[in-house]
């Protein structure tokens, strides 16, 4: 079967996925698959945000049934919403259910960013420039100092059309803005960055950590693929 | 080969719903048959056991679905799940895609539509049914066949699998499948898999070689509906005829 070596549940938070799973498969060894289930988000509502949650778990559980070796609930909005420090029982009480790993794609960018010896984090997202405080809020809350921040200005759904030499261009203007920042995290898993992270850690001296890349990279080794990856930065290549 | 500055879908974005709460292989196979810069955006559907209620739910999401498609820039929405497709009457197919066209704004297709012009491609009359689920439901691939297309069903052969464990089918099981099923319907000239969330894009053209007749997959004629309906007229290799002749 195509997943031989793993296959990874990924509950996805927007309304339509478009990017997430094609940058995923250019990542993964052969023998690794993609079980993916999309959610509610359409323009990010607290409502959404609790029905996102709700139908993560019905998700999760289908994903365990059909044999996942790891879910992930996606989602950075999503999982903070329930507390950054009740995550590590929710994932714990979700997997004794269901019966699978569960992590978080929080968990998987806090535990990222620790490994990269990041301090001092720049954000470019997708977004409008109103989410900044809230990307910056999100930043603190994992543990660690924003430093800058830059918003691509899209809508959620609009963000399959983002042009990719945009990732790129915006990192380099964060950095030179915030010459202090160690790290630069690109922040949402659904617009296409995967090709810029070799280049912005090896122009820019930087770590760098994307949603897509931390979700992956957090799969891949809770379920047992080990090897090292590379082209899409040093978390891959490195840890 | 990749294309690092242009965007994933830059000569075409297919809008899909995905009649599955959970999908794994259809996007695997999906990059598998179609060329570099033809993109998926999927949203799946809460189909779970194929109840009445499901079905009018995922009709409703599909709908809504292909707006939200739509405004995200799709080339064309593709609504998936035959069973959902056709729920509102078999006759309406055509009229519910064309009055949701007009619409949204954005050229819109089903699954349904697309196993029709596939099989017309193929000049199939003769089928004979290969789906990976338990044997009860062998009466509704039948049916569909001769009252939906319009064909003449020549058997059903069934695989014998739950919903959840299709991600778990390798290759072979396709290939085993569909010479089972030529064995008991030697007189098929066309063969049909259906279900989208299994693989079977390999066994296609061995399958036509090993006895001349035309493969036919949910997949496949979805991928190629999706491609034509785009203006992507790449002839692709390996997949069977209707990917490589039209």
């Amino acid at each position: 079967m195509y997943g031989h070596r793993a296959r990874i549940g990924y509950c996805s938070p927007p309304f339509v996925t478009e990017t997430f799973c094609y940058e995923f498969y250019k990542m993964v060894p052969d023998g690794v698959t993609l079980m993916i289930t999309t959610l509610e988000i359409r323009t990010r509502t607290k409502e959404e945000v609790v029905g996102c949650h709700e139908r993560s778990l019905e998700a999760a559980q289908y994903m365990a049934d059909s044999g996942a070796d790891v879910v992930v609930l996606g989602g950075n909005p999503v999982n903070q919403s329930l507390g950054v420090e009740n995550l590590p029982k929710l994932c714990e009480d979700l997997g004794n259910k269901i019966g699978t790993k569960v992590v978080t794609s929080t968990q998987a960018q806090i535990e990222a960013m620790t490994l990269l010896g990041s301090k001092k984090v720049a954000s470019v997202h997708c977004y409008e420039p109103e989410h900044n405080d809230r990307h910056e809020q999100s930043v603190r809350n994992m543990g660690f100092e924003p430093t800058g921040i830059i918003a691509v200005g899209s809508d959620f759904k609009h963000i399959g059309a983002i042009d990719v030499d945009v990732a790129f261009k915006l990192a380099s203007q964060v950095k030179e803005e915030n010459p202090e920042a160690d790290t630069i995290h690109l922040g949402s898993a659904h617009w296409a960055v995967a090709h810029v992270l070799d280049k912005i850690e090896k122009e820019l001296g930087v770590s760098v950590m994307t949603s897509q890349q931390a979700i992956t990279w957090k799969a891949l080794r809770t379920a047992g693929i080990t090897e090292p990856i590379e082209g899409f930065g040093r978390l891959l290549r490195e840890f | 080969m990749v294309q690092w500055d242009k965007i994933h879908g830059h000569r075409a974005r297919i809008g899909y719903t995905v009649a599955a709460v959970t999908t794994e292989v259809y996007p695997i196979d999906w990059y598998r048959i179609v060329p570099d810069g033809v993109s998926l955006m999927m949203i799946t559907l809460p189909l779970g056991d194929r109840s009445k209620n499901d079905v009018e739910k995922c009709y409703e999401i599909s709908i809504e679905s292909a707006h939200t498609f739509a405004r995200a820039g799709a080339d064309l929405v593709l609504l998936g799940g035959l069973p959902i497709n056709i729920s509102k009457g078999e006759g309406t197919i055509e009229e519910l895609m064309a009055g949701l066209e007009k619409e949204i704004g954005v050229k819109v297709s089903s699954s349904a539509l697309a196993q029709v012009h596939a099989f017309k491609a193929l000049g199939s009359k003769k089928v004979a049914v290969v789906h990976p689920f338990l044997p009860d439901q062998n009466p509704r691939h039948e049916k569909t066949i001769s009252e939906f297309f319009g064909l003449e069903p020549t058997g059903v052969y069934s695989g014998g699998s739950a919903l959840v464990s299709l991600g778990t089918l390798t290759p072979k099981c396709a290939l085993d499948w569909g010479r089972a099923a030529m064995a008991e319907n030697p007189d098929a000239d066309t063969l049909y898999f259906g279900c989208p969330h299994w693989t079977v894009i390999d066994a296609i053209a061995p399958l036509e070689k090993e006895f001349g007749i035309s493969v036919m997959t949910s997949l496949q004629a979805i991928a190629w509906e999706s491609m034509r309906q785009t203006g992507v007229d790449d002839r692709v290799d390996g997949f069977g005829r209707l990917l490589n002749e039209f």
